[in-house]
């Protein structure tokens, strides 16, 4: 649920990165946070497990500059890939405005992928939402590993509606940017189209 | 069931809830408190605490709340609507305000849980009256 407050014209999103468990939706977080200034971000808080695994969520909050004199300020999470978690998944998934779904590319891994874009279908569900209702990019990572599947055979698997994709290796920080700017773009977009007058 | 919707806060919506909440931190002598959205979004927040990131407190309390709620849901509670943690230095009280917002204070041994929890009640009711009717 954005918030738009007229008092500091400042325009607040929350962005949830899903996607199956060890997919790199933390690696995504970890690369912006690394990679942008203390004055354009927040601290990263990440609740995980003692194997490093995203228990609850990881949190970073970046600004984005600013659109018609509106300060962007984006609220980005990431979810616990890991099955058992969907109780958390679901509760970080409340009020979200924009989405990243961030796919494993790798063979052995479809399974769990396609099994991970429904379970986001079923979550949004829960709140009276349609994914065709909030903004998405797609993210096919580990572009780099020996074993992935063509880009092809992945849009037909994942992608039957035509979303904007990104190819990345977020460990290296390739196509993380890319995917942050557009998913922002979207949801800026979304919101723009309905902001009131100033 | 929440459909996806905006909040839009009027600048005489945000004084009005800078108003109550800072009447509502001298009242009942808060050391920090922060209004805000159920996704963790700050909308006003009064006191001061040096060294504290207030963005990450922010969304961990928000975190702590909507698992406190399904919770809630999971023993057929309709709501655990507010709750304390309590600590040696400083603790904590929640209290939801509609089912979006959450009002978070932090407080000392300057001042009683009881006189936090009727403050909160009397915050939350003005709170939500200015959220539902306010310009």
């Amino acid at each position: 649920m954005a918030n738009l407050n007229f008092a500091k014209k400042e325009l607040n999103l929350k962005i949830v990165y899903y996607g199956t468990g060890l997919c790199g939706k933390t690696t995504n977080l970890r690369t912006i946070f690394s990679a942008m200034g203390p004055a354009r971000r927040g601290q990263m808080m990440s609740l995980a497990t003692e194997l490093d695994q995203t228990l609850f969520f990881d949190f970073l909050p970046v600004d984005l500059g600013s659109v018609k004199g509106w300060k962007l300020r984006h609220h980005l999470y990431t979810v616990p890939g890991q099955i058992y978690y969907n109780v958390s998944r679901k509760l970080v998934l409340k009020n979200v405005d924009g989405l990243v779904f961030v796919v494993d590319s790798q063979e052995e891994r479809v399974d769990e992928n396609i099994e991970s874009l429904n379970n986001l279908h079923d979550n949004l569900g829960s709140y009276g939402l349609n994914l065709k209702d909030i903004p998405m990019v797609i993210q096919y990572n580990k572009r780099d590993l020996p074993n992935i599947i063509p880009i092809s055979d992945l849009q037909l698997q994942i992608n039957r509606h035509g979303y904007t994709y990104f190819e990345s290796v977020a460990i290296r920080g390739i196509g993380v940017f890319d995917t942050l700017k557009s998913i922002c773009q979207l949801t800026v977009v979304k919101q723009m189209e309905s902001l009131p007058q100033v | 069931m929440d459909k996806q919707r905006t909040i839009i806060l009027t600048t005489e919506k945000v004084k009005k809830l800078d108003s109550l909440l800072a009447d509502f931190c001298e009242e009942a002598n808060i050391v920090w408190a922060i209004f805000t959205t159920a996704s963790g979004q700050i909308l006003v927040q009064k006191g001061f605490v040096h060294s504290f990131d207030v963005l990450a407190i922010s969304a961990l309390a928000c975190g702590v709340f909507n698992s406190t709620m399904e919770l809630a849901r999971i023993v057929g509670e309709r709501h655990f609507s507010q709750f304390l943690q309590e600590g040696k230095k400083f603790s904590v009280y929640y209290i939801g305000v509609h089912e979006d917002y959450l009002l978070v204070s932090l407080f000392d041994d300057r001042t009683l849980p009881g006189v936090v929890k009727v403050a909160s009640k009397d915050f939350s009711v003005g709170a939500e009256e200015v959220l539902r009717n306010g310009k």
